[in-house]
């Protein structure tokens, strides 16, 4: 590999850890910081779901956006500038008006961001190798959300909730700065939106119409599974913090023997079943990487889809703590596989259409209205019948999430000199 | 614990921040003081501690019954980054109100127990525990 190219990729490692680190405080925190700016309820839900429906209807135009872009680096310039001055609107301008705006330009900038992130990937690495990279970047990002979970932790317990927005806001410099090693010239423009071979013939062809793309099998079948993971995956890890706080007793730390109060010992259990999954993630992505190219991708993405319904299902039978923290490993793998097989499905979906970034709107879409799915209708179901049968329902949708795919699910990677055969020969050397 | 060591190092802090911009203007304030007999604050938003265990909660909204007489405050307890929060509306005469900082008379057991609070008609308070 030539140096500069290295330099590229070093700068794709730490830009991917920087995008996590600045996207931590945006998540539930943003509902704790506005209760201390005195705002009330009824304003922090509406803001929040406005932010939920303008997520939902920018994915699509996001990505078609990023594929018209003739400069992903660019797009994802923009988008981190977006964020960051979104972080320093929260901080600065706590009103109404200024929360609106902020949060719109955040998700804005998400929306843009998700798919430039794999499309600059696409563009550096190539089809050939891009199932490796794909799990690189998902190695630092969970570091990345990893630290950042715990930086912000801290940042908002020490310092002030406001404070997490100026540090996100300050982040916003090194993200900028990861991006700037990324060369422009390495990043093959025609690749990253899932055309041909790229430089031998850059831009010969128009994308193909977005309907020819859209009725592909595999990205219908491949959009509604993601819709039905996230319908289960999403309400799992609130409903196991509202456990947790729940049912954590009088606790004394072994081996110092300090006494900690219930308040902070269910903060450092969610905080263990936010941290268990990114370390699970940044241990096996590569690998899953690696795999998805030895094996096929139909097989790794079975397996992350497994991990989903047996995760429900031992927090549907088990209230333990410790348990609790050991079946968040499970997420781990789901994170892992997710993090890496979609985009490499979605680059070989849209594999000569030009419409890579459209497709991961899609992907996006699904998504976002599953996550919305699955807190509403979860919520509801803890409330009337309890958080047992809440579990039993998110299991469920999980399993149909996973015959989805197990019924109709083709295997998506090329059979051609430069795919899969190729590179079946590099998986077994490795 | 970690807390309530934050709020003495601060009550420990204030009347040296207070005093440095007020000595200056002492008639000022004392026209002030007799003018305005009752100084009111917001509590939206403020932290709660409960008074056996030391647990931190913040208030997030308050209660009230048809006459406008506020009944019970919504505290959120808990969680890690927003999630895992706890909601649970404590009845207002449990609040005690020491200078800056506010305390609440329930215990750690009465939370756990306690239901979820839903902004549903059927609100069932937590009671102070000298009741």
């Amino acid at each position: 590999m030539p140096s500069a190219l290295r330099r590229s990729e070093r700068g794709l490692d730490w830009f991917t850890f920087f995008v996590a680190d600045i996207q931590t405080g945006f998540g539930p925190f943003l509902a704790v910081y506005l209760t201390t700016q005195k705002w009330n309820q009824v304003d922090i839900g509406l803001i929040l779901a406005i932010g939920s429906l303008a997520g939902l209807m920018s994915q699509l135009p996001a990505g078609w956006l990023v594929d018209m872009a003739p400069s992903k680096r660019r797009a994802a310039m923009l988008a981190v500038l977006g964020i960051g001055i979104s972080a320093l609107m929260i901080a600065l301008l706590p009103s109404f008006l200024g929360i609106l705006v902020a949060k719109l330009l955040h998700v804005a900038s998400s929306s843009v961001l998700g798919p430039a992130i794999a499309a600059i990937t696409l563009g550096l690495v190539g089809h050939a190798a891009v199932g490796p990279r794909l799990g690189r970047n998902a190695r630092f990002a969970s570091i990345g959300n990893g630290l950042a979970a715990g930086l912000m932790g801290a940042t908002g317990y020490l310092v002030s909730p406001q404070a997490v927005f100026l540090v996100t806001a300050a982040l916003a410099l090194p993200t900028l700065l990861a991006l700037g090693q990324i060369r422009e010239s390495d990043i093959d423009p025609s690749l990253a939106d899932g055309g041909l071979n790229g430089r031998t013939a850059p831009l010969a062809t128009a994308p193909v119409a977005i309907g020819r793309l859209l009725r592909k099998r595999s990205l219908v079948v491949l959009t509604f599974a993601l819709f039905l993971f996230h319908a289960a995956n999403a309400a799992m890890l609130p409903l196991v913090g509202t456990e947790m706080a729940m049912r954590s007793d009088r606790v004394v730390l072994p081996l110092v023997g300090i006494e900690i109060s219930m308040g902070q010992w269910a903060s450092a259990l969610v905080a263990l079943c936010i941290v268990v999954p990114q370390l699970v993630v940044a241990a096996i992505a590569p690998g899953v990487g690696r795999l998805a190219v030895a094996r096929g991708r139909r097989p790794v993405l079975l397996l992350g889809f497994a991990a989903l319904p047996a995760r429900a299902a031992i927090l549907a039978i088990n209230s333990d703590p410790w348990v609790i923290v050991a079946a968040q490993m499970l997420d781990g793998i789901c994170g892992a596989v997710l993090g890496v097989l979609v985009p490499l499905s979605l680059a070989d979906i849209a594999r000569g259409t030009g419409r890579f970034n459209l497709a991961q709107g899609v992907a996006a879409s699904a998504t976002g209205i599953g996550a919305a799915t699955s807190t509403a209708v979860a919520g509801y179901l803890a409330t009337a019948f309890g958080s047992g049968t809440a579990f039993l329902g998110l299991a469920g949708t999980a399993a149909a999430a996973f015959i989805t795919l197990l019924v109709a699910m083709p295997e998506t990677a090329p059979k051609d000199a430069n795919g899969l055969e190729a590179n079946r020969t590099d998986g077994a050397t490795l | 614990m970690g807390v309530l060591a934050r709020h003495a190092f601060f009550s420990a802090l204030l009347p040296f921040l207070l005093a440095a911009p007020l000595a200056p203007a002492g008639a000022a304030e004392e026209g002030l003081s007799s003018a305005a007999a009752v100084k009111l604050e917001s509590v939206l938003g403020r932290e709660v501690t409960t008074s056996p265990d030391g647990d931190a909660g913040r208030v997030i909204d308050l209660l009230v019954d048809r006459e406008g007489t506020v009944r019970a405050a919504v505290v959120e307890f808990g969680g890690f980054l927003g999630i895992g929060t706890r909601k649970v509306a404590i009845e207002w005469p449990a609040f005690r109100f020491y200078g800056r900082s506010i305390g609440v008379d329930v215990s750690r057991e009465q939370i756990r127990t306690a239901p979820d609070y839903k902004g549903t008609d059927s609100t069932s308070l937590v009671r102070a525990i000298s009741d």
